[in-house]
């Protein structure tokens, strides 16, 4: 636990101190502070513009720290062979992989809240924000909830980018995979619905469902499908959710490690 | 009788490669055997290409032999306890280029499972040592080559292992580097640490090792004793050049 802890922590100093890691932020940030802008566009519904439009640059910048984060971590450590100094410890190679993998999470946890605080800030610097938001649902139960779900979004999609980081070739193709499941991870039912209509009655079809549901599903964290209608899904989806981010993580990750067990250097 | 401390019996190391569906094989090391005793200094001798860090490679668990078997204190490599063990020196170390020498150590430290009081302690012993007192909060990046080295001597020594294995340990230092490089080898090894070291440096050989195995083409070609070059210059080398020019490899070499 404490070799876990140790690569965990300097995963984050070390992503923190990557000026790739301060540059998205600070993008992050920007984007936020023009969402300003484009809710000027919208006389009436400013903040539930800026509300939306923070909510998506929230999940793309956390996105974009995971990625860049994993290919930035692992790919260059093991194409600069100071991996070595890791794997020569007496430290099994799983333990490398999980240390890895929560700092990487953290490093992207602490993006995400940075930005959520800042978007909180643009929102309530309105006098009358809060008119936006009397549809029938609290903002502050709602949106630690909707800031959650991309979290476990986020923490899916660090798993699938730290797999490929470890056994892509390049970080080009560690990027485009990643990138592949994110957008797949997105479209599930309608993937299922063109195959269907697709291969319908031919064995193909089955095949193809089965690697289909290899690939994420999102839909698990869509809360924000559902926050603004009466009688809005509770526990049970946030329950539902956790369950599924934590178990294809899970799988993600002892598959990285049963691999990188083999892997030669 | 010498106790054995590390041991190579057979190792053949053969990559793999496939391509397009196409499968191609190439020779790392093959049938490579030998004994190192306890506060022994064993150095590898070949040219570019011919094994030697193919076989130290072997030895640290990064490569798995395709057949063949290493031991460290009788104990089959890959193996926790054996590594522990073990301080390595890669010829060319890399380091976090964000993190500084206190902050590298540390982890170093922690993974190689030293005790969480007495590591800062520690951490600042070995870097008095490599002198780099002065650059522990210095971020990596800034640093030179030479800089980088003696961090990974410090990080080397660092859980006090009982064997030292270094890849080319002076390539590419300058003079001071390569002198304080060999001060710190020769100390290491009058406090009882056994080494393990390639190089194609024979000056360095000639100054450090008890024993010296040739390796040609991934094969042990020859093993020689110091008594076979002490005392005689420029010995160590001829042998070198006899045993290149009958394996035939000294016109590959040349090519």
């Amino acid at each position: 636990m404490r070799s876990i802890l140790a690569i965990a922590r300097y995963t984050i100093i070390e992503q923190i101190r990557n000026r790739l890691y301060l540059i998205i932020l600070f993008f992050g940030g920007a984007v936020l502070i023009a969402s300003l802008l484009v809710g000027a566009l919208a006389p009436g519904h400013k903040v539930r513009v800026i509300f939306d439009l923070g909510l998506l640059a929230l999940e793309l910048f956390g996105l974009t720290t995971a990625v860049f984060g994993a290919v930035s971590l692992v790919l260059q450590e093991i194409e600069s062979k100071t991996i070595y100094l890791i794997l020569t410890r007496p430290v099994s190679r799983w333990i490398y992989v999980v240390g890895r993998f929560l700092g990487l999470v953290a490093a992207v946890m602490l993006t995400m809240v940075a930005m959520a605080l800042l978007h909180i800030l643009v929102m309530i610097s309105d006098p009358f924000w809060f008119k936006d938001f009397s549809m029938g649902f609290s903002f502050w139960s709602v949106y630690p909830a909707l800031v959650f779900m991309s979290m476990m979004k986020m923490f899916v999609t660090a798993a699938i980018a730290l797999f490929f980081s470890l056994f892509a070739t390049s970080a080009v193709s560690a990027l485009v995979f990643t990138g592949c499941f994110w957008i797949a991870g997105h479209f599930g039912p309608e993937l299922s619905f063109m195959i269907d209509k697709a291969l319908n009655g031919r064995a193909i079809g089955a095949v193809v469902h089965a690697v289909a549901h290899i690939l994420p599903n999102f839909q698990y964290f869509n809360f924000r499908d559902f926050y603004a209608i009466p009688n809005f899904p509770g526990f049970e989806f946030l329950g539902t959710a956790i369950i599924y981010g934590v178990a294809y993580a899970g799988i993600f990750l002892a598959l990285s490690s049963l691999l990188f067990e083999r892997k030669e250097f | 009788m010498a106790e054995v401390v590390l041991s190579a019996k057979g190792l053949t190391k053969t990559y793999r490669r496939s391509h397009l569906g196409r499968t191609t094989f190439s020779r790392g090391v093959k049938d490579i055997s030998f004994e190192v005793n306890r506060g022994e200094v064993f150095g590898l001798l070949g040219l570019n290409g011919s094994g030697k860090t193919t076989t130290i490679k072997l030895i640290l668990g990064l490569l798995f032999p395709t057949s063949g078997e290493i031991s460290i204190y009788g104990q089959r490599v890959p193996n926790r306890e054996a590594q522990r063990k073990i301080g390595y020196l890669p010829e060319v170390p890399y380091f976090y280029r964000n993190l500084n020498p206190t902050e590298v150590l540390m982890l170093y430290g922690s993974l190689s499972g030293m005790d969480s009081k007495t590591l800062p302690d520690r951490v600042q012993e070995v870097l008095k040592i490599v002198r780099m007192e002065h650059a522990s909060q210095k971020p990596m990046r800034e640093f030179s080559k030479g800089m980088l080295q003696r961090i990974g001597l410090a990080q080397t020594i660092l859980h006090d292992p009982d064997i030292l294995i270094f890849d080319e340990p002076v390539t590419g230092l300058d003079p001071l580097g390569i002198r304080q490089t060999r001060q710190l080898m020769a100390d290491l090894n009058g406090q009882g640490k056994t080494l393990f070291f390639s190089s194609h440096s024979i000056s360095e050989l000639e100054r450090l090792a008890h024993r010296v195995a040739i390796i040609i083409d991934g094969g042990l070609a020859r093993v020689l004793l110091q008594a076979d070059w002490k005392g005689k210059e420029g010995r160590l080398e001829e042998l070198f050049i006899e045993t290149l020019e009958a394996s035939g490899a000294a016109s590959q070499g040349a090519r």
